[in-house]
């Protein structure tokens, strides 16, 4: 059975999916902190800690590249979603889809 | 520390948290980053958030193992302590041997909580390693008293029990944490 991700580990693969082949640490870090600007202020904690977790379940898989002079010659590490990652956003979307399915959209803010 | 770099003793702590699998690509993120943030912002500014993200990076999520480990640790440093104080005020002969014991075990609480808490220094696991075969020598001291049938205090075998849970545990939290790799601690 395919694995369903966490709201944040959905937004971490969602970046590396949008960055595509310049999905390197500090690019997702910043796409991470650009969609959660408003709702709540972003560390590099939680998203390499994400990333590192994704990776050991083998969402994700990485690779180190030459660095850089602005960064001192450290290398880049690239990541890319493995088709478990890509099978795992699918099968939580389609999830929460269907649950949604005939509810209102936005709900009620009840009292 | 150049306009685009940033504060040399953050950037020190930073590469003391992270594991070495991980340190090059992240400081230079992190250094990528400040650069970028530093000239839209200011220095000050860049300051307050580079500190932010290494405080981030410190291990936060301890396993269970991890957990009683810490607390067996700082029981240590408070009977090691205890023991210390009373064996310096009571002077007892032979002090200065159990003085050397109540070192002993207050080294390697502070060397267990260091490698805990910055998983960056390799050569923190090899000592701590070693730090366990006194610890265990000091417990087959007591077993042997109890075993020809010496008197022993309860405080004494308390300790020892103590001693030899931290020294089991340490071994169990070495071997888990032998993926050196990981940000998230235990994996």
């Amino acid at each position: 059975m395919a694995e369903l991700v966490g709201i944040f580990e959905q937004i971490v693969l969602l970046a590396v999916l949008g960055l595509d082949e310049l999905a390197y640490g500090r690019a997702v870090l910043g796409e991470v902190e650009d969609a959660l600007a408003r709702e709540r202020s972003v560390t590099a904690g939680a998203v390499y800690t994400t990333l590192d977790r994704l990776e050991a379940k083998g969402l994700l898989a990485s690779r180190l590249e030459e660095g850089t002079p602005e960064r001192s010659g450290r290398a880049r590490r690239f990541y890319r979603i493995t088709a478990q990652g890509a099978t795992a956003l699918n099968t939580t979307r389609s999830t929460l889809d269907k649950m949604w399915q005939g509810k209102p959209w936005p709900l009620e803010v009840l009292a | 520390m150049t306009p685009n770099t940033p504060p040399r003793s953050l950037e020190r702590v930073l590469l003391l948290l992270l594991p070495a699998h991980h340190r090059e690509a992240i400081a230079g993120d992190l250094q990528e980053a400040y650069a970028e943030r530093a000239t839209r912002k200011g220095r000050l500014l860049a300051n307050r958030w580079y500190a932010r993200q290494v405080l981030s990076l410190a291990p936060q999520r301890f396993t269970l193992a991890e957990h009683l480990l810490m607390g067996l640790t700082l029981f240590a440093i408070l009977y090691g302590s205890w023991f210390g104080i009373m064996e310096l005020v009571l002077r007892h002969p032979g002090y200065l041997g159990r003085e050397a014991i109540s070192g002993t075990i207050l080294l390697q609480a502070v060397l267990t909580l260091l490698f805990l808490a910055l998983p960056g220094v390799a050569s923190l696991r090899f000592l701590v390693a070693l730090g366990c075969l006194p610890l265990l020598y000091l417990v087959s001291l007591v077993v042997r008293g109890l075993v020809h049938g010496a008197d022993i205090e309860g405080y004494v075998l308390l300790m020892a029990m103590c001693l030899a849970s931290q020294s089991l545990l340490t071994a169990y939290v070495l071997r888990r944490r032998h993926s050196p790799g990981s940000l998230t601690s235990g994996a």
